[in-house]
């Protein structure tokens, strides 16, 4: 069984606990997620015949009272941003926590979760506005944590990418 | 006027230059080639600093032989030296000195806990007195040697659990945990230890190299954190541990470092190298340990001066107060639980410190009994876990909730449970006995299993039960419905017990005919007569997957035998298999 460290990181309130608790169940009280800031949740996968363990880190989300805490981010074999789809501002939010994370941990697989797909008449986010975050190889998703829409693949080409490297 | 000329060297007289200059070379030749040879060699950095290289091992032995002048030269520039790497880079240098560094750390806080162990032997020495008295009394009325009295009396703690984390990452490298407690899900844990650590670390700005040591749960757990460079060691421990298990835990994680040092640093999710760990965490899970008992003897002026102080506080109270105090400190001492460290006067309160087990009764009760208000006294108590047979079965009794037809007591640690519980009690008072402080073994043999009762007697009943068939007809023969359903009954009652209780059970329908006719047919028909009850318990919904047929062995037909006696041969049976025997 491989375990991998993987961070999830956003704006406040962009899904980022309502995607991990969608198949897990917090043995943790939110007690501890907005004192310490984050909360640490399991998912097992199976990729190729591998056995794999994600070891789920959940930010507390970046807002003005709370800045995601860089330290948590080391050790990290693989990050997923989540990005609210029906708030613009929150792909700037993410973009600059990615510069932030990368000067922190250095480039690791990196995956792109565009999230709350199902609420389409609110949805404010064109292609062009992904440009500053996704770089060509990042893939992008776009998840609902509601429906379950796309969220496992999420998870699944996360965790290829973090067995793949070298 | 000095004159400068008249100290330079005499110039050599012009007309003799060459005969000069020939006879010098005849003279100092040799000399002066080597002279030269020398000269190269100081000149020329390369072949200078290779001669020194040679010879320098040889000198700085003799230097050092000969005094500590070469060490206190190069102090100073060892010190600027080290100074300066660990301005650039403190990591390196910690980690490659961090297995060689325990040790002397060790040995510097082992004789700090001993003097400090000494001074608390003096204390206990002085201020038990009494207590050891009565433990002797004890000893001698129980016919047990006072070491293992005091042994009795001693505190107790137990590693419960035990993980090995990778440092940086926070995932699991290797865990061991005693039955009972196995933590929900250790790899979360493990992770949310590692936040909690940097969350702490960035919220109160301590550096890298410290961390936090040690934290309690709420359920009265402590947690102790050894924090190595690559790897972290997290002890879950109840009770009251001794300040040496630190230096254990420590060591421990010392040794996983120099022999896992490759595997750490390329650490990348893969945990299966360390299940060579494993052992050696289990191996610490099992010292569940009794403090050894403080033994040395007060010196004779700590006695006499002791002495003294008792006169002069006595002087000063009322002869009255004096004796409702003795009282209450006699009840105090007599009640299991509760430890009195010192009783002092100061001004108008009573001072009492001590160590006071959580299941204890409230010293304040005492206090009423003897007649002394409850605001004269403050009181100052560290909790600890006795191993008391009374205490532990009060924690025992608190802790497992043993229903009204138990009867539970502890004997010299052995926790014994009679009379009869439900399946799931029994096997939820196994699982919770081995984490009761003070309980070292369990004894189950009087108690008895309800339910395993019932199954039995379920078994009995439907191993009495028969139904009757006509000649030569594989269908019960009619007006047996109550038997029917009586059986239909029992063997869901069955097979619900044994889900319950976990034992094995196996129905076997067994057909029987009567020796008239031919032999094959009768085989035949006792196999049909099986199947069709077998049918008609599936018609009810009864699941039958435990359920199989058989026929008995034919009777022999030689006797003939009247009609009623055939009539009871023409039935179906049935063999309840228990156990062990359910899966032959
Ligand atoms: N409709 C919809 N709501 C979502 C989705 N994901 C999250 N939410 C809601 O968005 C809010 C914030 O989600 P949460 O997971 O707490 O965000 P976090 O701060 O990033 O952890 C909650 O009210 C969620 O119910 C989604 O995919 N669709
Ligand atoms: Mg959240």
């Amino acid at each position: 069984m491989i375990k991998k460290k993987i961070c999830l990181i956003g704006a406040f309130a962009a899904g980022k606990t309502s995607l991990v608790q969608r198949h897990v169940h917090s043995i943790f009280s939110a007690r501890y997620y907005t004192t310490v800031g984050v909360r640490i949740e399991k998912k097992q996968l199976q990729i190729d015949e591998q056995d794999i363990s994600l070891i789920l880190w959940d930010l507390h989300g970046e807002d003005d009272f709370q800045s995601v805490q860089m330290s948590y981010l080391k050790g990290a074999s693989g990050l997923l941003f989540v990005v609210d789809g029906t708030r613009r501002g929150t792909v700037e939010i993410a973009a600059k926590l990615r510069d932030r994370a990368r000067s922190a941990v250095g480039p690791v697989p990196t995956v792109i979760a565009v999230n709350k797909v199902d609420l389409d008449r609110l949805w404010e986010i064109r292609a062009r506005d992904l440009d500053t975050l996704a770089e060509d190889d990042t893939p992008l998703f776009f998840t609902s944590a509601k429906t379950g829409e796309s969220v496992d693949p999420a998870f699944r080409e996360l965790a290829k990418l973090t067995l793949n490297r070298p | 006027m000095t004159d400068f000329a008249s100290k330079a060297d005499p110039a050599p007289p012009p007309d003799n230059l060459d005969q000069w200059r020939q006879l010098r070379s005849l003279i100092v030749g040799p000399e002066r080639e080597h002279i030269e040879a020398v000269q190269a060699l100081l000149d020329d950095p390369v072949l200078h600093a290779e001669s020194i290289s040679t010879a320098l091992p040889d000198a700085i032995t003799l230097a050092s032989e000969r005094s500590d002048r070469l060490a206190e030269a190069l102090q100073p520039s060892i010190d600027g030296a080290l100074r300066a790497s660990v301005r650039r880079d403190p990591a390196a240098i910690a980690d490659a000195i961090f297995p060689a560094l325990g040790p002397g750390i060790r040995k510097a806080v082992t004789a700090a806990i001993t003097r400090m162990v000494q001074s608390l032997n003096r204390v206990l020495t002085e201020g038990l007195s009494l207590r050891s008295l009565r433990w002797r009394w004890q000893a001698w009325i129980s016919h047990r040697p006072y070491a293992e009295i005091v042994l009795l009396h001693h505190l107790v703690y137990r590693i419960e659990q035990l993980l090995l984390i990778h440092r940086s990452s926070g995932i699991l490298l290797a865990k061991a945990a005693t039955e009972s407690t196995e933590p929900r899900d250790p790899d979360q844990v493990a992770g949310m230890l590692t936040a909690i650590q940097d969350f702490v670390r960035d919220a109160f700005g301590t550096s890298e190299g410290e961390v936090m040591h040690a934290f309690e749960t709420d359920a009265g757990q402590a947690v102790w954190i050894e924090t190595g460079p690559e790897a972290t060691l997290a002890a879950v421990i109840r009770g009251t541990p001794p300040l040496h298990l630190r230096a254990q835990l420590q060591k421990m994680l010392e040794e996983i470092h120099l022999l896992f040092r490759r595997k750490l640093d390329t650490f990348d999710g893969d945990p299966s190298p360390f299940r060579l760990v494993q052992p050696k965490l289990e191996e610490a899970l099992s010292f569940e340990i009794r403090d050894p008992a403080p033994r040395s003897r007060a010196p004779a002026w700590i006695a006499a001066s002791a002495g003294v102080l008792a006169a002069v506080t006595w002087i000063s109270m009322t002869i009255g107060e004096h004796r409702r105090w003795n009282h209450f400190l006699e009840l105090v001492r007599a009640e299991p639980g509760i430890v009195v460290l010192e009783a002092d006067k100061r001004g108008a309160t009573w001072e009492l410190t001590g160590l006071r087990d959580p299941i204890s009764r409230d010293p304040a009760v005492l206090l009423d009994r003897a007649g002394i208000p409850r605001e004269a006294v403050t009181a100052t108590w560290s909790t600890y876990f006795a191993a008391d047979d009374d205490l532990a079965a009060r924690r025992a009794t608190a802790r497992l909730h043993p229903p009204e037809s138990v009867a539970l007591e502890v004997v010299k640690g052995t926790l014994m449970l009679s009379g009869s519980a439900t399946h799931d009690w029994i096997a939820r008072a196994r699982r919770d006995a081995g984490s009761i402080v003070g309980v070292d073994a369990i004894d189950f043999e009087r108690l008895e299993d309800t339910q395993a009762r019932a199954l039995e007697h379920v078994r009995q009943s439907l191993e009495r039960s028969v139904l009757y068939f006509e000649r030569a007809r594989g269908q019960p023969s009619p007006g047996q419905e109550d038997a029917i359903d009586t059986i239909e009954t029992l063997v869901r009652e069955a097979q619900q017990l044994s889900r319950h209780t976990g034992v094995p059970l196996r129905i076997v329908i067994v057909g029987h005919a009567d020796p008239t006719g031919a032999r094959d047919f009768n085989h035949e028909l006792s196999n049909r007569r099986a199947l069709s009850v077998l049918r008609l318990l599936e018609t009810r919904g009864v699941d039958t997957t435990s359920v199989s047929v058989s026929q008995a062995a034919l009777p022999a037909s030689s006797s003939p035998s009247a009609a009623t006696e055939l009539a009871a041969l023409r039935k179906v049976t049935f063999s309840v298999l228990l156990g062990n025997q359910s899966r032959s």
